[in-house]
């Protein structure tokens, strides 16, 4: 199941679209410059998919595999994979009648998926205009994969895994085969160290790109926020306090705010736009 | 167990100042002022010479009595002149501040005085969230959320941007980094659960202020099952008392000077308003820590206004045997030390420093 809750599946638009053999769900809603997300949706379609549709035209391509049985088993690799999400984000059709006329989409993704997105950011740079990495795993610590029973995961995936409203979103299926897939394809497995291939290829990165970490995020290395600021060559990394990996389950609000911000404003979103006068 | 002198910088007529706060500054006089600091600076000087290892400065406002408002900004100049001492911040008020400039202060202190310096965080007491308005039900969240931001600001090495419930900044990159690495010692100050735990889930101190021995057990035992549960045991270091104090050279003399006083200590309000003191109070609703007759920078404060909050008094012998008590029970490794009572001068305050340092301090290292 994408989500649990009624109103927000009800805003999106599901299709089914078929690329290199596989099938990728895609949920679409709102209008505007256009938005994919790329996600498992282990945690189903959330309230920051939702505000994104209220600014832009947003296509969520779920990873191929994880509604039902093996995820992608016919990628060997994140790279194969990208370019499978790339193809299905040129299907989706969801950049055509961009304003600027360029055919460029902001790009989200969202922990393994943020692994994929950014290949495809490496791989298809003329497609993308900005480049959002929400709780990105691509330097990992040693041994921490989610398993187990959804209180297990819960303390992997949360800063609050006592909070119950959070622990249900939790698809525990969906879940587990996102951590089995990105055991197999990424690069080196688990490591605390960014793969060589991986570094490499991160100076080629020159659109504007967000970093987004839970500041409790457990599966991420520490230093891993500040190893990608420091290589990807036109980035901003941003903390949300009180959050662990699964940001959009723990602070909605507070993620959707930033990324809404950054999709419209890119790097000048540090400028402030609030009002402080009190009264005139 | 070692000792620190707290610097409060006491204007030295404050036992003129009404029993009400704030203090309006028309009881300032510039040249009394002037000297009031200086004599704390010396004061300071002197417990150096004496033996204490750390000097110490709060964060308080609109009062005479502890006039430190910007504490960092007393260190640095007590740093030029106590050039061995530890300098701690005990600490900043962060529900009152920008958590980014607390972190900055706290690094440029740091280069300044060459990494001597013990960052402390606390909420305030509750005439404190007046200051800068604040919502006093705010204080305890935006304390949790300022502490893991000064944290953040102090050690991440990449610039950042901060998505918080009570802060949100969008370029983060103090300037220096402290020369302690990763960040200076840190001390949370504080009597609450929710904060005492903070402090051993994040391998932090403790510092707690003006209690009665067998409250601070309670508080610190706590503390140690944390710090335990969370896989570490704090240093001594790490384990500090404030307390106020009248040494005197016995016993009887300490009785003397201390029937000696009258007046405010029989108040137990906080020198607020009844309806403002009944607002705060409601709005820091849970918070059982909060002494409603401890308040820092009135005259019921937590200086010898009132009989409960004088921790150490006595001569040498009795003062010894109550920080041994402190260190016993609660595993106090530091004792902060409020010697500038109310009535007490500068005169006063310099003899007790050193009847401390030669008969109290020998004997009290060696806990």
């Amino acid at each position: 199941m994408a989500s649990k809750s009624p109103e927000i599946t009800s805003a999106f638009q599901e299709t089914l679209l078929e690329v290199d053999g596989l099938t990728v769900r895609s949920f679409e809603a709102g209008q505007g410059d256009p938005v994919v997300v790329l996600d498992t949706l282990s945690w189903g379609l959330t309230s920051v998919h939702l505000a994104l549709a209220q600014s832009f035209r947003v296509v969520v391509l779920q990873l191929p595999g994880f509604a039902a049985g093996a995820p992608g088993e016919a990628s060997q690799s994140v790279k194969d994979l990208a370019g499978t999400m790339a193809e299905a984000a040129a299907l989706s059709g969801v950049a055509e009648g961009d304003s600027t006329g360029a055919g460029k989409y902001s790009l989200i993704g969202t922990s393994f998926a943020a692994n994929v997105a950014l290949w495809q950011a490496i791989q298809a740079p003329e497609q993308v205009e900005a480049l959002i990495l929400i709780s990105p795993t691509i330097i990992r610590p040693t041994g921490i994969v989610p398993s187990g029973d959804r209180e297990q995961m819960g303390r992997s995936l949360l800063a609050h895994p006592d909070n119950q409203e959070s622990l249900t979103r939790i698809d525990v299926a969906v879940t587990a085969q996102e951590h089995e897939l990105a055991q197999r394809l990424l690069d080196g497995g688990p490591s605390p160290v960014l793969s060589q291939e991986t570094e490499d290829r991160l100076g080629e990165v020159q659109c504007p790109t967000l970093v987004v970490f839970g500041l409790q995020d457990k599966l991420a290395a520490p230093e891993a926020g500040s190893i990608l600021r420091e290589k990807l060559p036109n980035s901003h990394l941003s903390f949300i306090y009180d959050a662990g990996h699964a940001i959009a389950l723990e602070r909605p609000e507070a993620l959707a705010g930033l990324v809404v911000d950054y999709v419209a404003r890119q790097e000048t979103f540090i400028v402030s736009q609030d009002d402080g006068v009190i009264n005139p | 167990m070692k000792a620190s002198y707290f610097g409060p910088m006491g204007y030295s007529e404050r036992s003129k100042f009404p029993d009400t706060w704030p203090i309006p500054a028309s009881y300032h006089e510039p040249k009394t002022s002037v000297e009031s600091y200086q004599e704390g600076i010396e004061e300071c000087e002197f417990a150096e010479e004496m033996g204490f290892e750390w000097v110490s400065f709060s964060e308080h406002h609109y009062s005479g009595r502890i006039a430190t408002g910007n504490p960092a900004l007393m260190a640095a100049a007590v740093a030029e002149r106590c050039k061995r001492v530890k300098i701690a911040l005990l600490g900043q008020l962060l529900p009152l501040n920008n958590p980014v400039r607390a972190a900055e202060e706290i690094g440029m202190l740091d280069n300044l005085t060459n990494g001597r310096v013990i960052m402390g965080f606390l909420r305030g007491t509750p005439n404190e969230d007046q200051t800068y308005g604040v919502n006093p039900n705010e204080g305890r969240a935006r304390l949790l959320e300022g502490m893991d931001l000064v944290i953040k600001a102090l050690t991440e090495p990449q610039p950042f941007s901060w998505e918080g419930r009570y802060y949100q900044y969008r370029t983060v990159s103090v300037w220096p980094p402290p020369v302690q690495q990763p960040m200076p010692p840190a001390i949370v100050a504080t009597r609450s659960d929710d904060a005492v735990r903070y402090a051993a889930e994040n391998r932090l101190g403790l510092g707690i202020s003006f209690i009665p021995v067998q409250t601070m057990e309670k508080i610190t035992s706590k503390y140690y099952q944390w710090c335990q549960d969370a896989g570490w045991q704090p240093e001594p270091d790490q384990r500090v008392y404030r307390g106020s104090i009248y040494l005197a050279e016995t016993d009887k003399k300490a009785d003397e000077w201390f029937d000696s006083l009258s007046g405010p200590q029989s108040r137990r309000r906080l020198g607020m308003s009844a309806a403002v003191e009944q607002a705060v109070q409601a709005a820091r609703t849970g918070d059982q820590f909060d002494l409603r007759n401890i308040i820092a920078g009135s005259a019921q404060g937590d200086v010898a206004g009132a009989a409960p909050s004088l921790s150490f008094m006595g001569g040498p012998d009795t003062v010894v045997n109550q920080m041994k008590a402190f260190h016993d029970r609660c595993g106090t490794g530091v004792v902060d030390l409020f010697f500038q009572q109310p009535r007490t001068s500068h005169k006063e305050v310099m003899r007790e420093i050193e009847l401390f340092g030669k008969e109290v301090l020998p004997r009290i290292k060696e806990f």
